[in-house]
């Protein structure tokens, strides 16, 4: 059963909340698609537009990462760039040792390998960077299990992915915009609002040959999309890139759909303290018929929890005492089933009867030759924070002088980690794409070269997320056939190394 | 079904998916369309009529130009930067030709160029129809003329081009220079140019060694004569015509004539009689499934339909 195994392999990230800022600020108000010319004449009156090659809305990690792409790029030296985001680009993250930030994404060796071409690597590897060569996925219905690295296999040395805080990959990206670099100039708009996204609409020009007699002003009106900012400022993009997130306002200008559902559940993460004695280099993820639990390493004696349950739990989770949440994060890693329904559903003494189901279980059911995940202390004051599960898909990602990447682009569950990879391969498909149409003289927002952007992305993002929403109701059930046989096709699973390795490429990036 | 299949095959997801009225189809509505017939909202999305002041295109003035071949063209001229319209594989095409050109003008005359991408050389682009290649090569830092004997194409040409500022001069003139003529009277003019790009265009012609023999006629000395046609092989009648035109729609059925294609030998040959010597040969391949152009070597294998030729003019001139 090969394809099962593909959302095994990468624990759970955050890059739901890296857009946090931009989900706080966009309920938008209808704006105009077009004004008449004489509210143009007004406005025109404060400021001439400002004209820009690529237009980038949103300084998240995805378009951020994109401008940098851009910056390094020989190709696009003469290519102008407008970075636009609303919150500060420039704060330093806290870097407190012994805390750290709920906001924790995994990347993949892909997204490693991009870090790399942008020289900003070497200042991640620190030691708030864990690298975690070691994976453990269990299903707690059946009991099937399935371990990475394969036992014998010459990959047990290289990571499978590295956890990183947002805030350091986000502050090292700025750092490559602040080099002089050898591609694109990038103009940062920091803590610039977007106040409207328009097009001028040309007005028809009946029996008059166009462009004749009109000159400049005539033309500069057309076709750009033109980004309003707060301040009054106006920027028209030959390219206009959403990079803002799931509520992507530039999404909405384009009109384009975003389908998709609700899950049934939702995430709860947390910065755990677990036990220091454990080397801390395992991602654990327990599938539990309510959502999958996974713990991933920050540092020694330190993980990151993202749990995705009931709607109920997750609202009660955060708030529990600090020793209650643990207890019940123990157990959910750790007591059978039963025992963690009646514990989550009962006003019971947690505590006691936590450790009574983990005594009265014969090892050899508990844990028998597996290996355990570190016993959790305690968890950080303020890192519990409960966010929704969603899968969205954007109808298209580019129309004429808009395309989309990362959460404006879709949204997947985060039981394998894929969120801000899925969008890092979207920035670097984008910038090879921009850089080859520079170098044949194309027209950056053209839909023809975009295209090219879209056909690379579309089809294996779709089958990315369909992989995981999968693996999400496969793993929601506790029916008998299908717990049986899903525990049974991950024994045969972990047995089968050559069909593991290709699951392995498949969630290091490298296979679509 | 097959055409769909081929298209989904062809074409991104998003591509296929992308509603009309979500992009900029600049040359519609049609002329013809009277102010009685149009929109209630004058503000329409992105409407620019091109007025069309003579029916019927003027008459070129000698025999290379096959008069019923300007008026088909003059027809498509609304529809040369429709995304979705008949010219979709060669805006597809684009890529590969001007990646092509670059290449062997930096290759063959690397002493012209004085900076980035094909600055220095002064380029002519023989049958400019909507422009497309002129935009490319002018963006590239060429100075370019555009040369079409249909004048709507020119209109057309030179209408796109200035809504982009990059090919605008600062006192709003077009950097391209477009002109409704053709070949013939650039000859009589005495114009010369570093290359001369005669792309898609041998295969429309009346006489193509007579042509060949004029595009020559406008080359400096030394200088480069690049020719994007279409083979005459059972392969290509089967892509080009029974594929592209009957079956799958790409373009318009009448698009080509068989009769008039010329195999990459012939090419040559004329070349040569016109003083121009090959300097590189190169296969052009649609690839359905990554749904770009591709170019390959220049064995017999790749150039059995779509073909790059290059030619160089002696030391002397032609």
């Amino acid at each position: 059963m090969p394809p099962r195994a593909l959302a095994l392999l990468r624990p759970p990230c955050r890059s739901l909340t890296s857009h946090s800022h931009s989900l706080a600020r966009t309920r938008p108000s209808r704006t105009p698609r077009s004004l008449p010319c004489h509210a143009r004449a007004l406005s025109s009156a404060s400021s001439d537009p400002e004209h820009f090659d690529v237009v980038i809305v949103g300084g998240g990690v995805a378009g951020t990462a994109l401008a940098a792409a851009l910056a390094v790029n020989p190709s696009l030296a003469r290519t102008r760039v407008a970075l636009i985001e609303s919150a500060d680009l420039y704060v330093k993250p806290a870097h407190t040792p012994g805390l750290y930030s709920n906001r924790v994404s995994s990347y993949n060796p892909s997204s490693v390998e991009f870090f790399k071409r942008l020289g900003m690597w070497d200042s991640l590897l620190s030691d708030r960077t864990r690298a975690f060569t070691k994976m453990e996925v269990w299903d707690a219905v059946g009991g099937g299990r399935v371990s990475f690295p394969p036992s014998s296999s010459s990959l047990s040395a290289d990571p499978i992915a590295h956890i990183i805080e947002n805030a350091a990959v986000q502050a090292g990206l700025v750092d490559v915009l602040s080099r002089s670099n050898p591609g694109a100039q990038v103009e940062v708009f920091n803590r610039s609002k977007v106040k409207a996204i328009n097009r001028w609409e040309a007005p028809q020009v009946l029996g008059r040959p166009a462009g004749e007699g009109k000159g400049r002003d005539f033309f500069d009106e057309l076709e750009w999309p033109e980004v309003v900012l707060e301040s009054g400022k106006r920027v028209k993009a030959r390219l206009l890139v959403g990079a803002d997130g799931a509520t992507s306002r530039v999404r909405q200008f384009a009109n384009v759909d975003f389908f998709g559902w609700d899950y049934d559940q939702r995430g709860v993460v947390a910065t755990l303290r677990v036990d220091p004695a454990d080397e801390n280099v395992t991602a654990w993820q327990r599938f539990l018929p309510t959502g999958p639990i996974s713990m991933l390493p920050l540092a020694p004696g330190y993980s990151s929890m993202v749990w995705s349950t009931t709607p109920a739990l997750a609202q009660v989770l955060p708030k529990l005492p600090p020793a209650t949440f643990t207890t019940l994060v123990n157990a959910a890693f750790r007591n059978a089933l039963p025992d963690l329904s009646f514990l989550t559903s009962h006003q019971v003494d947690l505590d006691a009867e936590a450790r009574w189901g983990r005594q009265i279980l014969p090892p050899a059911i508990n844990w028998g030759p597996h290996p355990n995940p570190p016993e959790v202390l305690d968890v950080q004051e303020g890192s519990r924070a409960p966010f929704p599960l969603r899968l969205r898909h954007s109808q298209r990602y580019v129309t004429e002088r808009v395309a989309l990447v990362g959460d404006a682009a879709h949204l997947v569950h985060p039981l394998a980690g894929l969120g801000l990879n899925l969008g890092l391969g979207d920035v670097q498909a984008l910038a090879v794409v921009l850089g080859e149409a520079v170098e044949n003289g194309g027209d950056l927002g053209s839909i023809h070269v975009l295209q090219n952007y879209a056909s690379s992305r579309y089809v294996p993002n779709l089958l990315t997320l369909g992989v995981v929403d999968a693996f999400k109701f496969l793993f929601s059930t506790d029916a008998p056939p299908l717990a049986w046989l899903r525990s049974a096709g991950m024994d045969a699973f972990d047995a089968f190394e050559p069909v593991k390795r290709v699951a392995m490429r498949f969630a290091s990036g490298k296979l679509l | 079904m097959s055409r769909r299949l081929i298209r989904t095959l062809g074409t991104s997801f998003s591509a296929r998916n992308i509603r009309k009225d979500a992009l900029s189809t600049h040359f519609s509505p049609a002329p013809h369309l009277s102010p009685s017939e149009s929109p209630a909202n004058p503000y329409r999305l992105h409407t620019i009529v091109v007025p069309n002041p003579s029916p019927t295109p003027p008459q070129p003035p000698t025999s290379t130009i096959d008069p019923s071949e300007v008026a088909k063209f003059s027809r498509l001229a609304e529809s040369w930067w429709d995304p979705d319209g008949p010219s979709r594989l060669l805006h597809l095409m684009n890529g590969a030709r001007v990646g092509w050109i670059r290449e062997t003008v930096t290759r063959n005359m690397p002493e012209r160029l004085v900076g980035r991408g094909l600055e220095g050389v002064r380029v002519l682009d023989v049958g400019c129809g909507g422009g497309f290649l002129s935009e490319a090569l002018a963006r590239l830092g060429a100075h370019v003329v555009g040369v079409d004997a249909a004048r709507e194409n020119v209109q057309v040409a030179t209408a796109h081009a200035l809504k982009d500022p990059s090919l605008r001069r600062a006192d709003g003139t077009c950097l391209i220079d477009y002109r409704n003529t053709t070949a013939e009277s650039l000859l009589d003019q005495g114009e010369k140019f570093d290359v001369v790009c005669a792309m898609e265009i041998l295969e429309h012609v009346a006489d193509a060694a007579h042509f060949i023999q004029m595009c020559s006629g406008l080359l400096k000395p030394s200088s480069l004569l690049l020719v994007s046609t279409i083979s005459r092989t059972p392969l290509s009648y089967l892509v080009t015509v029974l594929l592209a035109e009957h079956l799958l729609r790409f373009v318009e059925p009448g698009t080509h004539d068989y009769e008039k294609y010329c195999t990459p030998e012939e090419l040559t040959g004329m070349m040569a009689k016109a003083g121009v010597m090959e300097v590189e040969r190169r296969g052009v391949m649609w690839n359905p499934i990554a749904g770009r152009w591709e170019v390959g070597d220049g064995s017999a294998w790749t150039t059995g339909a779509n073909y790059f030729m290059a030619g160089k003019s002696d030391e002397l001139g032609v």
